[in-house]
């Protein structure tokens, strides 16, 4: 009890800083205009202009951050999930993930601090622009940041002292906290960035007009919270899965081998929860950017940045057949599955062919010869496919046909005993196929009709999508009420499989580093859109070809410190034996 | 027998509920609806 006690007064000792330094940011505000900084204001250090530097150490906390804060997110649901079910087993992996996590805390907040000092030492006079405006809001952050790392390491190694009855719950309890004060601490960075695109609460000239609270709200800052909310998500199962591949490639026993087999397709799972809406709430972040700017939003999607589109596309059709690979390979775990594979050749089909479709661009890039040949810079037959119409048909049901996937891998261990079970059955084939129907015909519409009804004809496709997932899992959840459920054989799965799970990370990590490339650019020659201009000899957009070097070396130096985290995770569990008993 | 009759009767169903959602989704948006649509096309 003594130990509860202190938690409580550790909860009420933080509130009050954190009430503390709320008032703080609501200070005065400094009302002077934005400075105009000369070239003489950005230092180079040993001729290294500011950008390169910054950029890699941002792309790299964004990634470890984007990891750290999202693992607490699945594992409480994940504790949770084993109070009510009873089962210890989730426990054990609710722990483990947390293990990982853990891991690269420390590194994201190096990354971080060498971020904050690279920003201080190369963009001194954007970062005093930033200071003024942001103020107290910034300790803010900072009180934010230390209530994590309280809330992370209690909750990490209070995990054996709170673990059952009420102590579980209040333990439950320090990861919701966790999860608050983390969740919060990324919309406050996030608040940041997105002034830097769409101020708000600045005049013209950018001195502050209005209240921290105006500041931060501005027009892109809901739609980038959400997306990077459930990209985090995502991202965080696809690392945590590599990891349960790692470790179930290097398994010795059968026993361990299950464990993490398990733990891979948890974290598939979790990666898809996460994924399956991402491209939505990128649409509404792409849709407010088009309605803040309309420039904005042409130098994102209609310029030479559209290309990055198409390498985008190439990347998630990688993440979306490596997910459905992973769960047409876990049709073999149960004796059930067998009946599904058959299937699989057909939704194979939908997801090349969305695929291919999603990867053809819409402008080629030509010679003025192949323009002749061609009869003009569109094919005939494969021009169509490059717009978006076709786009969000492909898309569409890409994520249906995953969703059928996962649906199919979930019946192959339940044996429905309703009565009804064949007329539910009937139901889901016609929600399927009216389903399709609709979103096809939605894009079709979309051909003949002008650009904003094209633009309003893709949102009933977005509802189609989720309604289909929907009433799929409330017709399901109702007929395996009593069904009879044959065994899982976790363990039983290809080695090749396990490779699946590689692919998520890395695409998942190139493609946020491509994104965020993407995201930065749209500012183009513009500290803070409109208010602030840059005057560096870097104030351009770097060239697709040097972009995707940097993005590239990125995300090695990123595969190599999670294989590092990794390696230091399992280490734990290595134990050197004593000479006494390591003599034969 | 009986199958076709359900099956009939879902995919029906599911015409009216996704016909009523594109309806009320392209209201919400200011565009045309029903009849007014079909000019468009």
């Amino acid at each position: 009890m003594r130990l509860d006690r202190a938690f409580v007064l550790l909860a009420v000792a933080v509130s009050l800083v954190a009430l503390a330094a709320v008032a703080l940011a609501a200070g005065d505000s400094a009302s002077l205009a934005a400075p105009a900084p000369t070239r003489a204001d950005y230092p180079t250090i040993g001729g290294i202009g500011g950008r390169p530097v910054v950029w890699a150490l941002a792309q790299m906390h964004l990634f470890l951050a984007a990891f750290v804060l999202a693992v607490p997110i699945f594992v409480l649901v994940i504790e949770l999930t084993g109070v009510l079910a009873r089962d210890a087993r989730y426990d054990v992996m609710a722990r483990e993930f947390m293990k990982i996590s853990i891991a690269a805390y420390s590194l994201t907040a190096l990354a971080g601090g060498g971020l904050t000092l690279a920003l201080f030492l190369f963009y001194p006079v954007v970062m005093g622009y930033l200071m003024r405006v942001f103020q107290g809001q910034v300790l803010v952050y900072a009180l934010l940041f230390v209530l994590e790392s309280v809330f992370l390491y209690v909750y990490y190694y209070s995990w054996d002292a709170l673990r059952y009855g009420d102590r579980k719950w209040f333990h439950l309890s320090i990861g919701l906290l966790l999860n608050g004060v983390g969740t919060t601490l990324m919309f406050v960075a996030n608040s940041w960035v997105t002034f830097t695109m769409a101020p708000s609460g600045v005049d013209s000239s950018g001195a502050v007009t209005g209240t921290i609270w105006q500041i931060m709200q501005g027009p892109l800052w809901n739609p980038l919270n959400l997306h990077r909310f459930l990209a985090n998500i995502a991202y965080g199962g696809a690392i945590v899965g590599a990891y349960a591949a790692y470790r179930f490639l290097s398994a010795r026993t059968a026993e361990a081998r299950a464990h993490y087999d398990w733990m891979g397709y948890t974290s598939n799972f979790i990666a898809v929860v996460g994924f399956l809406p991402l491209p939505f709430a990128g649409y509404w972040l792409m849709a407010e950017i088009y309605a803040y700017s309309q420039q904005m939003g042409i130098t994102a999607m209609g310029g030479v940045l559209a290309w990055l589109f198409i390498i985008q596309a190439v990347l998630i059709g990688s993440i979306l057949l490596a997910v459905n690979y992973y769960l047409w390979c876990g049709l073999g775990r149960t004796e059930g599955g067998a009946r599904y594979t058959g299937y699989v050749k057909y939704i194979a089909v939908v997801l090349v062919g969305g695929f291919l479709v999603w990867v053809t661009p819409h402008t080629l890039i030509l010679t003025p010869e192949e323009v002749r040949v061609l009869g003009g810079t569109h094919h005939k037959v494969l021009g169509p496919l490059g717009i978006m119409p076709a786009k969000n048909m492909a898309v569409n049901l890409m994520l249906l046909a995953t969703f059928l996937s996962f649906q199919l891998f979930r019946r192959a261990s339940r044996t429905p005993t309703a009565t009804w079970a064949w007329a539910g059955n009937a139901v889901i084939v016609a929600l399927y196929l009216v389903g399709t129907l609709n979103i096809v015909g939605a894009g079709l519409y979309g051909y003949i009709t002008p650009t904003v009804y094209k633009v309003g004809s893709s949102v009933p496709q977005v509802a189609t999508t989720l309604s289909v997932i929907v009433f799929c899992l409330i017709i399901d959840g109702l007929m395996g009420r009593g069904a009879i459920k044959s065994d899982v054989r976790w363990g039983r799965m290809s080695v090749r499989s396990q490779y699946a799970l590689f692919v998520l990370p890395v695409a998942f990590t190139w493609l946020m580093a491509l994104m965020g490339y993407i995201r930065s650019s749209v500012r183009t020659h513009w500290h803070v859109y409109t208010i602030m201009r840059d005057t560096s000899p870097e104030a351009y957009i770097p060239t697709i070809g040097d972009a995707g070097n940097m993005i590239t070396l990125v995300t090695v130096a990123f595969m190599a410190v999670i294989i590092f985290v990794f390696w230091l995770t399992q280490l734990d569990t290595s134990k050197q034996l004593a000479p006494s008993e390591a003599m034969p | 027998m009986n199958r076709l009759v359900v099956f009939a009767a879902a995919m029906a169903a599911w015409l009216a509920y996704f016909y009523a959602v594109d309806w009320a989704i392209m209201d919400v948006q200011g565009l045309p609806v029903g009849w007014d649509l079909m000019p468009r096309l």
